[in-house]
């Protein structure tokens, strides 16, 4: 059964589907607007059981579609009991504020301007996928309940700051590393470690404590931004239930 | 008598059994350190231990030394072929020339001691250049759904648009577009590319290179133009070294054939790097990878074709030489999938997901 889902047309723009041929020419994305930010990693379907039918699934009307806020747990091993007791929510990476390095999402999943708007918090209405997790019909992600929206602006602006100071061009870091890399013929490299840290290993080292700290007692953990190559901020959160 | 001789059995069976173990025990230390030499083709059924071993699962690396060295799986011999350019000209060099120009009149030690120094930066930058990380990113980090055999969501084919820097302070047309790789099943960084070739999705992907066959993304780029500018300036050395060796014997030049040679061998192998470093320095300077040039061009054969500045292009910062700054001295970041690294059993990013999508779809339909 092919699926026809479209979300709200107020989400984002989507270009054509072959997108080779970007460049001089501009497709044919709305002139006259300018796109607006929402989380990509959502997304809708509407064969789903209903939460109180036993798993009977059948087709819904546009309104009453699902919207996928969290994911398979994909740190750990299939199959491990963690694997089935935990799940993932990814908060985006964002391009308003700099291009120059990774920046995530500083809005809570379910807050953003393109989002999906309807309960403000988690509520599961639907079951879906192999392993019949819970989800709701808008962008609000089960973090929503576990976290602050204080405490998330918080530790992702912290984050954010690691990442614009790691990557920033002109940084002594990175200035002297290339300087000493090329003088040296390229041995610098063998003893640069042991001398000057990387600094994106303090972002690691914050993740980690935050992990400990703060984290742990809520049942929540961010997972390392090296890991998950720095391509959204991974927040593990206990498997929703009713 | 018989006890004894049914132990005595006993005794053989364990003693045989020992062997077998250490046999075993010994082949497959072998077989582990072989692996650590060259890692070629991954054991998909072994998802565990260092990086470099399970990354050929999923991707066309072959290692060296425990992780330490790359290459991509043989495309082109075309990497032998530039080592022996960079090797060729400063052996023939060494010995018919150093001893003379250093022990005579003939030249300036200070020269050739610049000359050696260059080539060893050449010769450094391009092992660096053609074996090391160029920004590999991992795999399946953003997996939609289990079921369907991980079945992608309609939302994640097509390009998505989002706002971009310029955006906010009015430009309406300039935009962010972001992709989902099919393949790796992430959502791509902007600039970021799957290599078909490497079979891998690479940060700020620049091209492809056949000459040292390997890719060139943010984590080498800098190695990259290290690389061809050595490469320029040990040549133009070269060159100048022989030409006043040349200079010396200007009455008789049939006594110096090898010095000869050698300039006619530096001035040939000064074009390509030239040319190509002229390019990347025009393209950098509008703010371009030569992926986004190639694209924007629609040509294969960039020879000759005028850069143009892209409107509305996000990343512009409006000035040729912070442009081309802001490229060439890119931070590398810190590797992403290290293949040095420990992994814990099963990790996904070394599984690989045959898209079965497609064929799902197709046998729905029928």
């Amino acid at each position: 059964m092919e699926l026809e889902f479209h979300k709200d047309n107020s989400v984002g723009t989507v270009i054509s589907e072959s997108g080779s041929q970007s460049g001089a020419s501009v497709p044919e994305v709305s002139q006259g607007r300018a796109p607006i930010f929402f989380n990509y990693h959502e997304f809708g379907e509407r064969y789903y059981a209903d939460v109180n039918s036993q798993y009977q699934l059948k087709e819904h009307d546009e309104d009453h579609a699902l919207c996928m806020t969290h994911f398979p747990n994909v740190y750990v091993a299939r199959g491990s009991p963690e694997f089935e007791t935990t799940r993932i929510v990814r908060v985006p990476r964002r391009f308003e504020d700099t291009l120059d390095c990774p920046c995530f999402s500083t809005v809570i999943p379910g807050m953003e301007p393109g989002a999906i708007t309807g309960e403000p918090v988690f509520q599961p209405l639907g079951v879906f996928d192999e392993d019949c997790q819970l989800f709701g019909y808008s962008s609000a992600s089960p973090l929503t309940q576990l976290l602050s929206v204080e405490e998330f602006q918080e530790m992702v602006i912290t984050i954010n700051g690691f990442l614009r100071d790691a990557f920033y061009i002109y940084s002594w870091f990175n200035l002297v590393d290339i300087s000493l890399e090329v003088l040296s013929l390229g041995l610098w490299r063998l003893v640069s470690k042991y001398i000057w840290r990387h600094p994106l290993l303090y972002l690691e080292d914050y993740v980690q404590q935050i992990n400990q700290q703060g984290l742990k007692e809520k049942g929540l953990k961010i997972i390392s931004p090296r890991k998950s190559g720095y391509l959204s901020l991974d927040f593990q959160i206990p498997r929703p239930s009713t | 008598m018989v006890t004894f001789s049914s132990r005595r059995h006993r005794d053989v069976d364990s003693s045989r059994d020992d062997l077998v173990d250490l046999n075993r025990a010994h082949s497959s230390w072998l077989k582990a350190f072989y692996k650590w030499i060259i890692t070629i083709d991954g054991d998909p059924e072994v998802n565990k231990g260092k990086a470099y071993r399970s990354l050929p699962n999923v991707s066309n690396y072959i290692f060296f030394l425990g992780g330490r060295f790359r290459t991509v799986r043989c495309c082109s011999n075309l990497v032998i072929f530039t080592g022996f350019n960079v090797v060729a000209p400063m052996v023939l060099f060494s010995i018919f020339e150093t001893s003379k120009i250093w022990h005579s009149r003939d030249g300036y030690k200070l020269l050739l001691m610049f000359l050696y120094y260059f080539w060893a930066m050449c010769l450094s930058f391009f092992v660096r250049t053609a074996t090391s990380d160029p920004g590999v990113l991992p795999r399946n980090i953003h997996l939609g759904q289990l079921q369907k055999n991980f079945q992608i969501p309609q939302e994640y084919y097509g390009t998505i648009s989002l706002p971009a820097p310029q955006t906010i302070t009015g430009d309406i047309q300039a935009k962010i577009e972001l992709k989902y790789c099919t393949s790796c099943r992430i959502w791509r960084p902007p600039r970021a590319s799957h290599c078909s070739t490497c079979e891998a999705c690479i940060l700020t992907h620049d091209h492809h290179c056949i000459w040292v066959n390997n890719c060139i993304g943010q984590r080498n780029y800098r190695y990259f133009i290290v690389f061809l500018a050595s490469a320029i300036l040990s040549t133009i050395l070269l060159i100048t070294n022989c030409s006043i060796h040349v200079y010396h014997h200007r009455n008789s030049p049939s006594k110096v054939p090898v010095t000869i040679l050698l300039i006619v061998y530096g001035g040939l192998l000064l074009m390509y790097p030239l040319i190509l470093l002229m390019y990347h320095i025009l393209m950098t300077g509008r703010q371009q990878t030569t992926r986004e040039f190639l694209r924007q061009e629609h040509t294969k054969n960039p020879f000759l074709t005028k850069i143009h500045r892209v409107r509305h292009n996000p990343f512009d910062r409006g000035n040729f030489v912070a442009n081309v700054l802001s490229l060439f001295l890119q931070p590398r970041g810190i590797s992403t999938v290290c293949p040095r690294e420990r992994h814990d059993e099963k990790d996904w990013r070394f599984i690989s997901i045959a898209d079965f999508h497609s064929f799902e779809k197709m046998g729905t339909s029928v």
